[in-house]
């Protein structure tokens, strides 16, 4: 099975040069008898943006990056406060098996990275593909949430089989889920994993795939540290930080755990992002096909299972997706979906045609309407790459040539990884790029992860963003926030919100360019 | 090496733009839709390679084509079609639908179910075109009538939706799914006030569509109605309204008996531990396939749950089928361990470490068998092994240390108690084992600890507050002593020798009116010399 669910990848600025590199995970070779290929180690590649866009290069070997696990996912964040982004690699491993769990790659700042794995005690044997960096308290550092799939080795393989008879991969209720893990940064680089402590396993495990870090407010009107799970047909859970320090799945009350019928669905990427322009953070769920991209509207007191009124069942039915993102790819101010698809489970149709890999599927674009909360799905108009059938995986998102819009990179599996560049540039006025940043000393900063930008426009509502890397699927996005206002202004106020600290507005940011906000240097509200 | 990333265009088109036709399916239309058609005007049916088949779904297909290639007649593609799209065989079953529906333009079933097959594969456009060309012959179609509603709703036609649907609400105004349609629709345009009378009026005429509230709810917060919006949000469910499509459901029937749905349908009542439905389903499969080992294995596994006699010799047919499966002997083996067997067990569990050194659980649960017939050396090798295998096993860890406390080897025991109760401080197991090995140990101070922090996370353990009374006793603490024994029978008044050394712990330190108040809770049976004991007091 493990073949089937990577790999991921990772945008971020690794040397500190104002632009996007990319991280890209990789597999290898699992049969017994196969000879280990030196080229299948995970990539990172440097972008060298110049006037006519990025270029990227391949600098795994000078990083020192030597990641030769059975990759599934990455996750960025600065865990040493030294203000260079590290990485965290999700992988599949079983006891005995000569691949190395999950890693911790320490960016040195000087273009190379060390294997913290082992310093930071936040290594793990098993199968995780997700992972969050949140800080659960308020000491500015950022603590570590790893997701866990099955418990499946060789030893306990299950041979499955199509509707049509013939083999296919299993469906993830044979074998048994594993405990999710919480570790604590101590400070130093090192961890401490408290996931008992913090009551992670005092319910089943459930297969998570997917999560992201949210924050809500509780009956006394208190923010919370959350962090909602996607589990593969399982019901969904949203671990809630109680005042005693431990995670309550509070996912039940919240209309979170099971879709609007009631089902648990094959949950496997989320999306965040404030669609319906109400002031709080809505949710997306990609899914098996037969399934739904199922749009969880947020309606303060709990969430609701909309996906029908806003127009995403039909065309998420016949589709498996894995990375999905909220974001403005047309620049009216609202958010539209990009989701990434790739099936699980043999499709019939492509095996009986004589198709060697017959999983792949049409990656999808949905347009928000300016008018109201309803999705017209645009594939057809957004390019030749959404005419391309893969088997799409992961999506990191993030403005890799700096010029105002969201682009992408997707990763399929059993195929190349993707960078889609959005054509043409928005004019200047029309957007705002912002880098909301927690000073971490010697002038170095770092991402401020968690914080929730409010941008405020003329006579139209207020933009809500999240300052986030995590969610999608296997993938780490920019953690810069890219705005695009839908009119044209000089300059934005924003309210910034930063994790534990309050908020702060920073008066007339500029648009048309990127702007670095600083905690501490705003005007307190 | 350089690399300049392939450029690909996102562009939105502010008009979506028509999607092209199938290319491989040319579109049909009124215009052109023969009255008498000839064969040069039939789509080719594509060949299959049906040795990927299982061999009941293979003969199926081939009878269908055989009744085909001997009359190519509308019925004949439309069967192969139903038989094709039950199976999720689109490449197959869109040309035999399209060559049913150009032989039969006034059949409303085959372009019918066309319309469902490409809304399944995702593409509005081309169901939208399959159900008009229904009502082009048949224009009063219901069924039709609702879907075509439906891919205008999906393809965000919503004018067109509105009208197919007030049409179908000419005829039937109690249409619930209409009326929910063409409510949604005025949402979409801001009208919220009339979606909210639709949605009531859908609600009327189907008052177990309890999701209707959920829309509702928010039709009346948006019309600024908080008491309605309250009363709707109080009565929100899942239900949904029932849209019945007959010709639809002919065609999945078409794969009730079959093997492959027989087999899902009893894998999804097993994991949603429905065991009966479970069980007759596997039964129903292995009368069609005797030889399914994976079924036998799965229908042991669900006999073994609902307590059944019969579930070894279940495990045992399983096994004589697939003699070298680790996950299977692990299974049975478990189970009979667990049952109480560990002598039949070992065999299997050492098979199935045999074949997979690397699986942990089964070292593990090896070892318990081991333990449980007293091969203590062999037991703690098993565990060992485990530990080697998965270091964060704890449960094998916490075992270990049992058979170790047995090889008296307490000293090891402890450490790797202690190292257990530190990763794991709310498993109380191990606590009261660390507690044993202490006091054997004769550190009672630290078995005292443990105890204490037992009781601090489970209060009510009475058994627990006793012994930690006799620890505190041993240790010379009277009055903490006599505190733990007053909290065990605060938890349990019927814990009798907790009970009798109250008694005496009081005698000893003269509270004799409460000793004889102590005595009067226990059973003449129970007291044994407690009454000469509290006799003799003097206080």
């Amino acid at each position: 099975m493990p073949e089937l669910y990577g790999a991921g990848a990772a945008l971020f600025d690794f040397d500190n040069d104002g632009d996007l590199d990319i991280y890209l995970v990789q597999g290898r070779c699992l049969t017994r008898d196969c000879v280990p290929n030196p080229e299948h180690v995970d990539r990172l590649l440097r972008n060298d943006l110049d006037g006519d866009g990025p270029v990227f290069t391949d600098v795994t070997q000078s990083s020192g990056i030597d990641a030769r696990g059975y990759g599934m996912g990455v996750m960025t964040g600065d865990i040493d406060n030294d203000g260079w982004t590290d990485l965290y690699v999700t992988n599949w491993s079983a006891p005995g098996e000569a691949l190395p769990g999950n890693q911790l790659w320490r960016n040195r700042g000087d273009g190379t990275f060390e294997n913290a794995t082992a310093t930071s005690a936040t290594g793990d044997v098993g199968w995780s593909v997700a992972a969050v960096f949140l800080d659960l308290d308020p000491d500015d550092l950022l603590d570590l949430y790893v997701g866990r799939y099955l418990n499946v080795s060789r030893g306990l393989h299950r041979r499955c089989t199509t509707d049509l008879g013939g083999p296919d991969y299993c469906n993830p209720t044979v074998f048994t889920p594993q405990t999710d893990r919480f570790f604590h940064n101590r400070g130093n680089g090192r961890f401490e994993d408290i996931t008992s402590k913090t009551g992670l396993d005092s319910a089943l495990p459930l297969a998570g795939l997917g999560a992201v870090a949210l924050e809500l407010t509780d009956d006394a009107g208190v923010s919370r540290p959350a962090l909602y799970v996607a589990n593969d047909q399982f019901i969904n859970q949203l671990w809630i930080l109680g005042e005693d320090g431990t995670w309550v799945d509070q996912a039940t009350t919240y209309g979170l755990a099971v879709n609007g019928r009631g089902a648990a669905e094959a949950s496997m990427g989320i999306a965040v992002g404030d669609a319906d322009e109400d002031g709080d953070f809505d949710l997306l769920l990609t899914h098996l096909d037969g399934e739904t991209h199922t749009f969880y509207r947020n309606d303060e007191v709990a969430y609701t299972d909309v996906t029908d009124a806003v127009g995403l069942a039909a065309s998420s039915l016949p589709m498996t997706g894995f990375g999905v993102g909220f974001h403005d790819f047309d620049g009216d101010g609202h958010l539209d979906i990009l989701a990434v698809n790739g099936d699980v489970k043999v499709i019939p149709d492509l095996l009986l045609q004589g198709d060697t890999f017959p999983f792949h599927q049409r990656d999808q674009v949905f347009r928000r309407r300016a008018e109201a909360l309803v999705y017209d799905e645009v594939s057809a108009t957004a390019g030749p790459a959404f005419a391309r059938s893969e088997v799409g995986r992961g999506a990191a998102f993030g403005d890799l040539d700096n010029d105002g819009d969201v682009d992408v990179v997707i990763t399929t599996n059993h195929g190349p990884a993707r960078a889609l560049i959005q054509l043409g540039q928005p004019e200047p006025s029309t957007w705002v790029g912002i880098r909301a940043v927690i000073p971490v000393g010697d002038g170095a900063v770092r991402d401020a992860l968690g914080t929730i930008l409010r941008v405020h426009r003329d006579g139209q509502p207020s933009l809500l963003r999240r300052v986030a890397t995590d969610g999608s699927y296997a993938s780490a996005s920019d953690p810069r926030v890219t705005v695009r206002l839908g009119q044209a202004a000089p300059a934005v106020d924003v309210e910034a919100c930063w994790p534990h600290r309050g908020c702060e507005w920073f008066r007339r940011v500029a648009t048309g360019r990127y702007t670095t906000l600083v905690r501490g240097q705003g005007e307190s509200s | 090496m350089k690399v300049r990333v392939a450029w690909c265009l996102i562009w939105f088109a502010i008009v979506m733009a028509c999607a092209k036709a199938p290319e491989d399916v040319p579109e049909a239309t009124s215009s052109d839709t023969p009255t008498s058609t000839t064969a040069s005007e039939l789509l080719p049916i594509p060949d299959i390679d049906t040795t990927q088949l299982a061999p009941d779904l293979a003969a199926r297909l081939e009878e269908r084509r055989r009744a085909l290639d001997a009359a190519s007649t509308a019925e004949a593609h439309g069967e192969l079609g139903r038989l094709a799209h039950a199976y999720d065989l689109a490449f197959l079953a869109r040309p035999a639908y399209e060559n049913a529906t150009r032989l039969a333009p006034d059949e409303p079933l085959w372009p019918h179910l066309l319309g469902h097959l490409e809304r399944q594969r995702g593409d509005l456009q081309a169901a939208a075109r399959a159900f008009e060309r229904v009502i082009e012959h048949a224009p009063d179609d219901r069924l039709a009538r609702t879907q075509l509603a439906r891919a205008y709703l999906d393809l965000g036609r919503d004018d067109d939706a509105e009208s197919v649907l007030r049409d179908i609400l000419s005829t039937d105004p109690n249409d619930a799914a209409a009326l929910a349609a063409i409510g949604r629709i005025a949402a979409r345009r801001g009208r919220w006030g009339d979606a909210a009378a639709f949605w009531e009026t859908a609600l009327e005429a189907a008052p177990g569509a309890t999701s209707l509230h959920i829309e509702l709810q928010g039709a009346y917060a948006q019309l600024g109605d908080d008491t309605k919006a309250r009363f709707h949000f109080g009565r929100a469910g899942r239900g949904q309204i029932p849209v019945a499509d007959p010709r639809l459901d002919a065609v999945r029937a078409l794969r009730d008996d079959d093997l492959g749905n027989l087999r899902a349908r009893a894998a999804a009542a097993l994991g949603a531990d429905q065991l009966d439905q479970a069980i007759d389903g596997y039964e129903a499969v292995l009368e069609r396939a005797p030889d399914d080992a994976d079924a036998w294995q799965d229908l042991a596994q669900a006999k073994a749950r609902r307590g059944d006699s019969d579930a070894f010799d279940t495990y045992a047919r399983a096994v004589e089928l697939r003699p070298d499966n680790p996950r299977l002997l692990f299974d049975y083996g478990s189970r009979l361990g667990n049952a109480g067997q560990p002598a039949a067990a070992i065999p299997l569990l050492e098979r199935a470490v045999a074949l997979a050194p690397e699986f942990p659980e089964a070292h593990h649960n090896l070892g318990s068998a081991l333990a449980r017939l007293g091969r203590l050396d062999e037991a703690e090798a098993a565990f060992t092994r485990v530990i080697d295998l998965d270091p964060r096993h704890d449960g094998a860890r916490h075992l270990r240390a049992v058979v170790l406390t047995e090889l008296d080897r307490h000293a090891e025991a402890i450490d790797m108690w202690r190292g257990v109760i530190e990763r794991n401080p709310a498993w109380l197991e191990p606590r009261l084992r660390l507690a044993d090995a202490l006091s054997e140990e004769n550190e009672l101070t630290a078995a005292i600890q443990q105890l204490r922090a037992v009781v601090e996370r489970a209060p009510n353990r009475a058994i627990t507050w006793a012994n930690l009374g006799i620890l505190l006793e041993d240790n010379g603490d009277t009055e903490q002593a006599l505190d733990a024994y007053r909290r065990a029978l605060m938890a349990d008044p019927n814990l009798h020798p907790a009970t009798r050394r109250l008694i005496a712990l009081l005698v000893g330190q003269g509270q004799c009116d409460e000793a004889a108040r102590v005595l009067e809770t226990l059973p003449r049976a129970q007291r044994g010399d407690a009454t000469s004991q509290v006799s003799g007091c003097v206080g």
